[in-house]
């Protein structure tokens, strides 16, 4: 991890680990043993979650849950509600 | 419609991986019918899922000091150690439309011929959502699965004996994951339940996954070959496999 650099680890129900890091740059960057389909959604789904404040965890595991939504992507082994959570955890 | 056995190969991580992808290609554009193979991997190696850090889950030095190869799959899902003589991998590949869209539907289907061949050598297992196969709550069998093309590809390990010592020098399980439970107890193998020989569980995985299909066994086509080939320098790169 460079300096700078915040992050958040998270085991979500079913046993899915996810982190998550934020960079000075503000990208949001997502790693773990989680599935998404397809695997190539998580770049714009990077470059959204970097676009939220992740103050309200509600309000941004809703969006999430929309952006999933349109986008058409499946998670699984991690929730909006965890990434909301996480998000605001490394906004600290 | 009649699938494809492919006979059963050791190869390295790389070239495995892209055998999986050249098949998933040919399946995609109608050039090869669906096919499943059993496999096994040599030197060991390490596979990381595609959304995992590889320094992060793995000893990379442990790894070059020990000669195992890292490989960064095209599938989700966590590290796994393929030892050449601990364990079985298997992989399914056909038309995305004979499973359905359900993702976890086809997860438990395809899963299900692994708790099928483990009856077959007498050990009772279910099913674990999202994507694993357990024995009294330890995991026996994972799988990981990516739709790409209209293909679906799914792939997993069932592991044979259990050689702790030497995957814990080489993954670095999560503290957070391994949380709530010990590290050396999370995992078993068909060894602890049955005196099942090599051949004879690769006879019972042939039965529980072919038995109810029409099949033929055959080998790659050299077109399969040649692309794998192709495909295998991906898998062989640094940066491919340290991306994240």
């Amino acid at each position: 991890m460079g300096p700078g650099v915040r992050e958040a680890e998270r085991k979500v129900p079913g046993g899915k680990l996810v982190q998550m890091s934020i960079g000075d740059d503000g990208a949001v960057r997502l790693t773990g043993d989680f599935f998404l389909h397809p695997e190539e959604a998580l770049a714009g789904l990077e470059s959204f979650l970097s676009s939220l404040n992740g103050k309200d965890h509600a309000a941004t595991a809703a969006a999430i849950e929309t952006y999933a939504e349109r986008s058409g992507m499946m998670m699984i082994g991690v929730r909006p509600v965890d990434l909301a959570e996480l998000l605001a955890e490394v906004r600290k | 419609m009649k699938w494809r056995l492919l006979p059963m190969v050791q190869e390295r991580g790389a070239m495995n991986m892209a055998m999986d992808e050249a098949v998933a290609e040919a399946v995609g554009r109608g050039a090869a019918p669906p096919t499943i193979r059993f496999y096994t991997w040599s030197p060991a190696a390490v596979t990381i899922g595609c959304f995992q850090s590889a320094e992060r889950e793995v000893d990379v030095e442990a790894c070059v000091r020990l000669g195992v190869d890292i490989v960064r799959r095209r599938t989700g899902g966590g590290a796994v150690y393929h030892d050449p003589e601990g364990e079985v991998t298997y992989s399914l590949i056909a038309p995305e439309h004979l499973y359905g869209n359900d993702i976890p539907s086809s997860y438990r289907e395809v899963c299900g011929h692994i708790i099928d061949a483990l009856h077959i050598l007498g050990i009772e297992a279910e099913f674990r959502p999202v994507n694993d196969v357990v024995v009294r709550g330890k995991k026996i069998s994972g799988s990981a699965q990516t739709r790409r093309g209209g293909v679906l590809l799914q792939h997993g390990t069932l592991l044979l004996s259990l050689d702790a010592p030497v995957m814990f020098s080489l993954l670095r399980p999560s503290r957070v994951k391994l949380s709530d439970r010990d590290p050396l107890d999370v995992l078993t193998s068909v060894s602890a339940w049955s005196d099942s020989r090599r051949e004879e569980v690769l006879e019972a995985l042939r039965e529980s996954f072919l038995s109810s299909r029409s099949w033929v066994e055959s080998p790659l086509t050299p077109e399969e070959m040649e692309r794998a080939r192709e495909l295998a320098a991906r898998y062989d790169d640094h940066e491919w496999t340290f991306e994240r």
